[in-house]
């Protein structure tokens, strides 16, 4: 039942079960607060958000208490409430005259200065002065991994960061030990967190307590231009702002988008951003006499175009990385399909998807925030919490509303939620593909179940076969339900996989070919041209017999295999469309320039073009666009997600094959260094090593 | 300083006027190791000085440039100190560098580490990356 | 109270005896399913008990996989309760002095002064036979009998500093000291006789509606005013 409201006079008609302070925000009224966080738990232990409730004797902590809890006046008339009486006042100056007594007045020196909730909030509403002449309360700092500095002294135990390990990352580390004023935040015995999600404690930290470890005194947040972007981590796409000082990428921080990542970014997405200054390919490199010598853009072009030129069109191929952008990828197939030539293919991992199957066949179709309404979960081959680990929060999430069945086929890995292990390999999902495994029934019950299944499964030999069940289930699973539900869903590792797909970045018929076929050529030398788009995760020892060229940011292994060099920018540093696992086209901004001599990738091939006489008919980013768009109309819905053809599944489910007993492995083996800008960064170096080290003890420990 | 240049110049130490102005209303007190000389207004004598001070005068060695009055003299001259370096036992702190004048537009001029005009290894700024080098 | 953490020298390992982890295992049964974790103060506190009055940080560790809790979960309680002990007391008496306002008016200082003494000079620090530690500790609900002092189970009441010595000294012995009142009187009961409602009047009926002398009012009003009620009923 709505209830009715006044709030600083204004009459307003609330829904029910909200708090008071989202009544009051509703109403237009600013609360502060601390504890307070819209996707935590509330813990009502800061005071800051206290109100006047007309017959209430004391001030009332808005946060805990809910509309409905407000006893009805006598005569029915709707509650008055104030946020702006001489009592809300006094009663807000004297809490936080409370949290500073032992807040330390470090502000010039702590990284939080400029945007600290207690910074901001104390000149909102604190008194002018203090009164407090004692001595403030000193609290060792803790250990909690190379990701999190901690100020143990600024804390100001809201308990935000304990709540969210708990609630939303699923890893009980955190805690709140002692109590009163010699409560600290530590882990258990000072051990360092380790978690996918760790640092957006140092984002929830309302003062200086927690702070990122990496970019420790390195800026303020005044000085740095800020890009609103997207994350190319991995397939969610996650929001996120790029901070830049100069030309130097500072930090990246997380945006909300409720849609695909809430408010929360991995620890990759975030602390890559040192990687983004190592390793960077900042000329261009032609190889002679076996040894890469630095080059002229001309040069490495005109090379390039030779070798381009003097080749038929079936011994040249191109292979795009996990990074590559939609623009680069179009323009490199246009530029190979003028040069006479289908052999491009962006399925790295030699996924068996065919974009021709229809969009829904390679889409996680029921998006990201469709996980909230399914009610079970099957999860075939992949590991989410790696894989896309912001997906995962979400998955945890609906978890914790309870009436979740989640199954797993697959490697059997701590998911942060309770799972029903279904087994480990093909049999397994043969048997719930015809219906005779238990967890069938657990999927046929749900009003809306949901499949997914993880891009190492569909990069087997038989995936196509994989595919094919994880279809047959979806639709065996939604029949006779709700139409518009899509069950069947594949989530990705790369995050230029799906745009690639859209653009049909892949070898015209016969189906055979692809990346396997293009390296088995460049073996035997039957390949005189390949051309990798920041590719790196092939072979490259199978490439000696070729001529490599390597487009990207980094030097990698393609980079030390590659016969011309082009640098390239990152996606820092160029307008690029990336589509998201759910088939959400998203665009980055360009936040920095590229380095040295590195160009945006699209102007590379567009430079490239006219040199082999086939030049490319667009001289700006928006001509490209626009022939992008026409060739596939699903890049153009910007932040958008159009449900796609639901026919596709069915069709899918109908292939024949047979899945193989092998298990199945996850896409990601070492969350940290799944990308070439990943494995320039020293900070996911340090913390590949610690999770290493981590297992090793967990391992020893289990011996034990 | 030739009495030529000082009637037909006036950056080089005295002009004519200052020395007829000094030597009329200014009494000697005392001069820095760059051989400046320093001047104060004898009580009664001619206009007075702002806030109804004793007026305080410098005259240079050579080339008149104001940077070349060291700080103890400079604290005198701009009525900081009311007593002149040579009437205390003024002691440089141990931290203080020796006095140098203004070198800008000189061959002597100040220049970071780093910088084209000097030798030396500029320190680490922000904007700097490490390049991938073959091999 | 002081700031509470672990003993930086912990033993190795902790299991619980047979009985007591039967007894556990019973406790935890008590419990719903899924909510086994309620039960983490009373295994935390029988593993004080096994270990002589202080808990470790293996027991710790033990109760928190007994009960699927993780670790960190079990430190937060056994710091936040002053009823656990981090620290090892003594062997023989671990002392707990009230040292809140009734028993801090009666004397509780002077017994202090004799743990300082006699015991350690810092709280929680064992004396140098190990025999025997002490603690202040806030209210514990003998306030009619302060100052007192808690030793084990058992709270010791009416103290002085002699006493105090007396009992401590007996625990030295090994002898068992009279629990309760020092000075001989039953549980909070007046000390000597009963010094109140010892009016045999009360008792015999001759006080019945000797109130109403105190409201003259009333007596105008005649017997009806004791019926009316003195206040107009509002609206």
């Amino acid at each position: 039942m709505p209830k009715q409201l006044i709030i600083d006079g204004k009459e307003i008609t609330v829904e029910d079960g909200i708090t008071l302070l989202q009544a009051c925000e509703q109403a237009g009224a600013e609360i502060p607060r601390f504890c307070y966080h819209e996707r935590l738990s509330i813990a009502g232990n800061c005071r800051m958000c206290l109100v006047e409730v007309q017959g209430s004797p004391k001030p009332v902590a808005s946060c805990a208490m809910g509309v409905n809890d407000l006893p009805p006046n006598r005569d029915n008339t709707p509650k008055v409430i104030s946020t702006k009486s001489a009592t809300v006042k006094k009663a807000r100056e004297g809490v936080m005259e409370f949290l500073l007594i032992n807040h330390p007045l470090d502000c010039p020196i702590c990284d939080q200065g400029g945007e600290c909730d207690l910074q901001d909030q104390a000149m909102a509403f604190g008194a002018g002065g203090s009164r407090f002449e004692e001595n403030k309360r000193a609290v060792e700092d803790k250990y909690l991994g190379p990701l999190i500095k901690t100020s143990m002294n600024r804390c100001i135990h809201c308990t935000r960061c304990v709540r969210f390990m708990t609630e939303i990352a699923g890893v009980e580390e955190l805690g709140a030990i002692g109590r009163g004023e010699d409560m600290e935040i530590t882990t258990y015995l000072e051990r360092g967190i380790l978690s996918e999600m760790s640092a957006n404690v140092n984002d929830l930290c309302p003062v200086g307590a927690l702070t990122h470890r990496p970019w420790a005194h390195n800026a303020r947040p005044w000085e740095l231009r800020k890009t609103e972007s997207v994350d190319v981590m991995d397939a969610v796409g996650s929001a996120i702002r790029i901070d830049v000082r100069g030309r130097e990428v500072m930090r990246i921080l997380p945006r909300n988008n409720d849609a695909v990542n809430e408010e929360w970014i991995s620890d990759k997405t975030r602390h890559v951003a040192d990687g983004l200054r190592t390793q960077r390919l900042d000329q261009p490199y032609v190889r002679k006499d076996g040894r890469l010598v630095s080059a002229s853009w001309q040069e490495a072009l005109a090379l390039v175009a030779a070798k381009l030129k003097a080749a038929s069109g079936d011994r040249i191929a191109a292979i795009a990385g996990p990074l590559a952008g939609a623009e680069e990828m179009f323009a490199l197939k246009d530029l190979f399909h003028r040069l006479g030539s289908t052999n491009v293919d962006c399925r790295e991992d030699g996924a068996k998807l065919d974009p021709a199957a229809g969009r829904a066949s390679y889409i996680f179709n029921s998006t990201i925030e469709g996980i909230e309404h399914a009610d079970a979960i099957l999860l075939i081959g992949t590991n989410p919490r790696l894989e896309a680990a912001v997906l995962n929060t979400r998955i945890r999430k609906r978890w914790r509303q309870g009436g979740l069945a989640i199954g797993l086929i697959g490697e059997q890995v701590d998911l942060t939620y309770p799972y029903d292990y279904l087994g480990s390999g093909g049999q397994t999902l043969r048997d719930l593909a015809d219906g005779k495994h238990a967890f069938a029934a657990k999927l046929q019950a749900a009003k809306a179940p949901l499949i997914i299944v993880g891009s190492a499964a569909i990069a087997r030999t038989d995936g196509q076969a994989v595919l094919a069940a994880a279809a047959r289930i979806a639709v065996a699973a939604t029949q006779g339900k709700d139409p518009a539900w899509n069950a069947f869903n594949v989530l990705h590792a790369a995050a230029s996989r799906v745009a690639a797909l859209d653009l049909g970045f892949v070898p015209a018929k016969p189906a055979s070919t692809g990346v396997d076929s293009f390296v088995a050529a460049a073996e035997t030398g039957a390949l005189d041209v390949l051309f990798l788009l920041g590719a790196d995760d092939i072979d490259m020892s199978r490439l000696s017999k070729t001529f490599v060229v390597y487009q990207g940011s980094h030097g990698d292994a393609g980079a030390h295999r590659a016969d011309v060099i082009f640098p390239a920018a990152a996606y820092a540093e160029k307008s690029a469309t990336y589509v998201n696992t759910e088939g959400r086209a998203q665009m980055t901004a360009k936040a920095a320039f590229p380095p040295g001599d590195a160009r945006e990738d699209w102007t590379i091939i567009r430079a490239l073009s006219p040199l082999v006489g086939h030049t490319l008919p667009y001289d700006s980013i928006n001509v490209l666009r626009a022939g992008m768009y026409k060739a596939a109309p699903a890049l153009a819905a910007i932040d958008r997600v159009a449900p796609a053809e639901i026919k596709a599944v069915a069709a899918l489910a109908s292939v024949k094959g047979t899945v193989k007993d092998e298990p199945f492995r996850a896409a990601v083996k070492d969350f940290y260094l799944t990308n070439p800008i990943a494995r320039a960064s020293a900070v996911m170096a340090e913390m590949s090593a610690l999770k290493k080290a981590a297992g090793k003890a967990a391992g020893l420990a289990a011996a034990e | 300083m030739g009495i030529f240049s000082e009637i037909f110049s006036w950056w080089g130490g005295n002009t004519w006027g200052t020395r007829l102005t000094i030597a009329r209303q200014g009494r000697f007190v005392g001069s820095d190791s760059f051989g400046n000389r320093y001047y104060e207004q004898l009580k009664g004598v001619g206009p007075e000085g702002p806030l109804g001070r004793l007026r305080r005068w410098v005259t240079y060695t050579k080339l008149a440039d104001p940077s070349k009055v060291p700080p103890e003299w400079h604290g005198w001259l701009h009525y900081t100190v009311d007593t002149p370096p040579t009437e205390e036992r003024y002691v440089a702190k141990p931290w203080q560098k020796p006095h140098v004048p203004n070198m800008t537009g000189t061959p002597q001029a100040y220049r970071p580490a780093g910088s084209i005009l000097a030798a030396g290894q500029r320190p680490k700024a922000t904007g700097d990356y490490k390049p991938w080098r073959p091999d | 109270m002081g700031v509470r953490r672990l003993h930086p020298d912990q033993p190795h390992g902790f299991s619980f005896t047979p009985e007591n982890l039967a007894w556990a295992k019973e406790t935890i049964a008590k419990y719903p399913a899924g909510k086994e974790a309620s039960a983490i103060i009373p295994l935390l506190w029988r593993a004080q008990e096994q270990l002589g009055g202080w808990l470790s940080e293996p027991a710790l560790r033990h109760v928190a996989d007994m009960l699927g809790v993780a670790y960190i979960r079990a430190y937060e309680v056994a710091t936040f309760y002053t009823m656990f002990q981090l620290s090892p007391v003594g062997t023989k008496a671990h002392v707990q002095v009230c040292g809140t306002t009734p028993c801090m008016l009666r004397g509780a200082e002077g017994l202090i002064e004799v743990c300082k003494r006699r015991i350690a000079e810092h709280p929680h620090e064992l004396s140098e036979d190990g025999q025997f530690s002490w603690e202040e500790v806030e209210c514990l609900g003998a306030c009619a009998n302060a100052p007192m002092v808690q030793i084990w189970k058992d709270t010791y009441e009416d103290l002085t500093p002699e006493a105090l010595e007396k009992i401590l000294g007996a625990f030295a012995r090994g002898a068992t000291p009279k629990v309760g009142s020092q000075i001989g009187r039953k549980n909070s009961s007046p000390e000597g006789a009963q010094t109140t409602l010892s009016d045999p009047t009360l008792y015999d009926g001759s006080k019945r509606g000797a109130w109403r002398a105190r409201f003259p009012e009333l007596q105008e009003g005649g017997a009806a005013a004791g019926t009316k009620p003195v206040e107009e009923p509002k609206g």
